[in-house]
């Protein structure tokens, strides 16, 4: 795995926004059942539910590898998802308010969301992962306190 | 010349005004500079009121403004540079204070300020098919909020404005965790529910006074994903005017 770093973003409206750069709006509209699976996926773009609503987070980028590592203990939501990288190898990842352009190699990859939750007064952490993955697939490996796995996940969403 | 925002009791009183127009004509009272009767006591001298123009946070609408007695108020059309129509009305208030306003087509508030420094101020009204000419040679994106696509969000925004919160929001994306804050911090979370706050955190407008509801999440990260895209573009310091639309 290599490591992209760690940045500080400013969460907005509850939501992580991973997307493709050149897309003009890239956020993505909400249902009650993209609400309750925790993301709403479209190519290009994947939005993931955070635990809290908004502030400062704590955003560590990995990537490289077949495998994800084991699931951390303590991540309270993990969700993967499929995610291609354009050919201009150029992502956003960032919320409502403001994101942070990163390079990756352009390709096919299977994405990990982790969240963590506040520990004392500490920002909350979320980790990404990019594997190299031809075939990768959308799982929900640890719900959310509030997710609804009875229900089939709904893989599209529209510009918000 | 900083440019603010009315709050509700402002507001009431330039709608009492306006009522004070209506009642206290008077034949005898000095007529405007456009040949309309003025509405109130005593007229301030025409040589001081007829300011050739009006500027303020870098609009200016360039017109002759009537003598604006008192406590009254007036009305006048002027044709703007890149308005198809304009309205500007002047206040003079009885405390010695001025207002202005913006007024869209309708004539519904747009955006406002009080105790500006100037004789002669009040409001201008712009239109055209895109975006809401607000003064000569500003435009204002129009962000149209669907009360049908974004329901609770867009309810919450059509009561806060509708109570006096502004409709043209400055981009302010540095002040998001202050502003969030200063709004939401003192209220309680709802399970299930989101804390919705209007103006959003990410305008200069947010923060402080904000109105702050708890609402459906669909509704709200969507309504936020969608005003995010309308400003994706815009630089810090852009104007947008958010609209509720069926």
């Amino acid at each position: 795995m290599i490591d992209l770093g760690t940045q500080a973003i400013s969460i907005s409206y509850s939501q992580l926004v991973v997307f493709d750069h050149s897309l003009e709006r890239p956020f993505n509209g909400w249902t009650h059942r993209h609400v309750t699976q925790g993301f709403a996926w479209r190519a290009g773009s994947v939005a993931f539910r955070t635990i809290e609503e908004g502030g400062q987070h704590l955003v560590a980028v990995t990537f490289g590898g077949s495998e994800h590592d084991a699931v951390a203990p303590n991540a309270l939501m993990v969700i993967d998802v499929p995610f291609e990288v354009p050919p201009d190898e150029t992502i956003e990842i960032g919320s409502v308010s403001k994101s942070i352009l990163f390079k990756l190699p352009a390709g096919l990859y299977s994405l990990r969301y982790e969240c963590f939750e506040r520990s004392g007064g500490d920002v909350p952490l979320i980790r990404l992962s990019f594997c190299r993955n031809s075939s990768p697939e959308f799982r929900i490996v640890r719900a959310g306190s509030d997710f609804s796995l009875k229900e089939p996940l709904v893989l599209t969403a529209s510009p918000a | 010349m900083p440019v603010g925002h009315l709050a509700p009791h402002h507001l009431n009183r330039l709608d009492n005004f306006a009522r004070m127009a209506k009642a206290g004509f008077d034949p005898n009272q000095p007529r405007l500079a456009n040949g309309e009767w003025g509405d109130g006591g005593t007229s301030v001298p025409s040589e001081v009121a007829q300011t050739p123009s009006y500027q303020g946070d870098g609009r200016s609408a360039v017109g002759v403004l009537p003598p604006v007695s008192s406590g009254s108020r007036a009305v006048q059309n002027y044709a703007l540079p890149g308005a198809s129509l304009a309205l500007a009305a002047y206040n003079n208030f009885h405390d010695g204070k001025y207002g202005w306003a913006i007024a869209d087509a309708a004539g519904s508030l747009v955006d406002a300020a009080i105790g500006v420094a100037s004789l002669g101020v009040g409001a201008i009204v712009g239109n055209s098919a895109q975006s809401a000419v607000i003064a000569a040679g500003e435009s204002v994106p129009i962000v149209e909020v669907s009360a049908a696509r974004f329901g609770e969000a867009a309810d919450h925004i059509m009561d806060a404005q509708a109570a006096g919160l502004p409709n043209i929001l400055t981009i302010d994306r540095l002040g998001v965790d202050a502003n969030r804050v200063a709004a939401t911090g003192r209220f309680q979370r709802v399970p299930g529910l989101q804390l919705d706050e209007y103006p959003p955190a990410m305008f200069r407008e947010g923060g402080v006074g904000a109105s702050v509801r708890a609402i459906n999440s669909a509704d709200n990260m969507s309504a936020g994903a969608y005003i995010g895209n309308s400003c994706r573009f815009l630089p810090d310091g852009s104007k947008i005017q958010i609209r509720i639309v069926k």
